[in-house]
């Protein structure tokens, strides 16, 4: 079965921001402005900064109790309303308690459009399908195996890209939520052809 | 603007909730009435398939398909008909969604010499049959 693989530049994303927005802070300390305007501006500069930093981090800090997810689907080009499995193997480094694992099935619509001089992007997912693995305690060293069956749904639509400013989008969302430590959360990309599953 | 009807028939498919639905990849079939109520001097009559995106984001459109219909001059009060076919793709498929909608219309355009075109659009909705 093709392995599936994740594009990791959400976090880069984040923590090149969050460093940016650091960098940034001081200036307004140095510059001109009164006080009251450049205080503030330091504050609130450094504080999304941190932000994006602890963002960016945060797949890091989860990836010191759990191993990268080795996944793998039936089929990577699907047919609406075809279904298909995805294998799971994940090894946890450190003992954890998992309040759960949850995969999702979502298509998502991006958007990007002008406002004034700067570019927008919106995203709306619709979660069209939730298979949830309850929460245990891992021992360090153990590993979950699992296997999900998953469904694009007949009146659902095929992957649609015909530029940047417009895409819908077929994921496999999968999230295990650690007590007391960051989410582990990855996203995989399926293709959804415009043919229909007879 | 010249004044003149233009009468949009479409056939094939199958008539859903007030729209006509084909499926991907088939023929829309179907013919245009074109009625002055002046003495017309049309360059061109052309009748296209185009889809775009309505919704959140900038717009994506393109036309798919496009006929050139031989008309010469219309006289005023008389109606010339003329048929026409074109073919669907595979994809996109008509889509209502959160942010996103693919859109496909027929639209006929009528080119006049010296004047604005004359436009008629007529919607339609390319899905594919599903088990009911």
């Amino acid at each position: 079965m093709p392995r599936l693989s994740f594009p990791p530049s959400g976090p880069l994303a984040s923590l090149l921001g969050g460093f940016l927005f650091l960098l940034v802070s001081p200036v307004w300390l140095g510059s001109d402005n009164h006080p009251i305007i450049a205080v503030p501006s330091f504050v609130a500069f450094a504080i999304i900064g941190l932000v994006l930093i602890g963002k960016g981090l945060q797949p890091a800090v989860a990836r010191m109790r759990v191993g990268a997810p080795d996944m793998a689907i039936s089929n990577t080009m699907l047919r609406v309303g075809e279904e298909f499995s995805v294998t799971y193997r994940q090894a946890w480094k450190r003992a954890t308690d998992v309040n759960r694992i949850l995969f999702r099935l979502v298509l998502r619509e991006s958007v990007r459009y002008s406002r004034g001089t700067e570019t927008v992007t919106e995203t709306h997912d619709n979660v069209v399908q939730r298979f949830e693995i309850p929460g245990r305690h891992f021992e360090a060293g153990e590993t979950v195996n699992d296997h999900v069956v998953l469904r694009i749904p007949e009146t659902g639509m095929h992957t649609f890209l015909p530029s940047g400013d417009n895409r819908i989008q077929w994921f496999v969302q999968l999230s295990v939520e650690m007590a007391k430590w960051p989410d582990y959360v990855r996203e995989y990309e399926v293709t959804v052809l415009p043919e229909l599953a007879r | 603007m010249a004044d003149i009807d233009i009468e949009v028939t479409l056939r094939g498919g199958e008539l859903e909730g007030g729209s006509r639905c084909y499926e991907p990849g088939s023929m829309v079939q179907g013919w245009l009435r074109l009625t002055p109520r002046e003495d017309v001097k049309c360059d061109r009559v052309l009748v296209r398939l185009e889809w775009h995106t309505e919704g959140r984001g900038d717009g994506d459109r393109d036309c798919v398909a496009e006929i050139g219909l031989a008309v010469a001059g219309l006289t005023a009060d008389t109606s010339v008909i003329r048929d026409f076919n074109l073919t669907l793709p595979k994809d996109p498929w008509s889509y209502a969604g959160h942010y996103i909608n693919v859109i496909w219309e027929v639209i006929v355009v009528l080119d006049i010499s010296f004047a604005r075109d004359v436009i008629r659009k007529e919607q339609i909705v390319v899905v594919p049959q599903r088990a009911s």
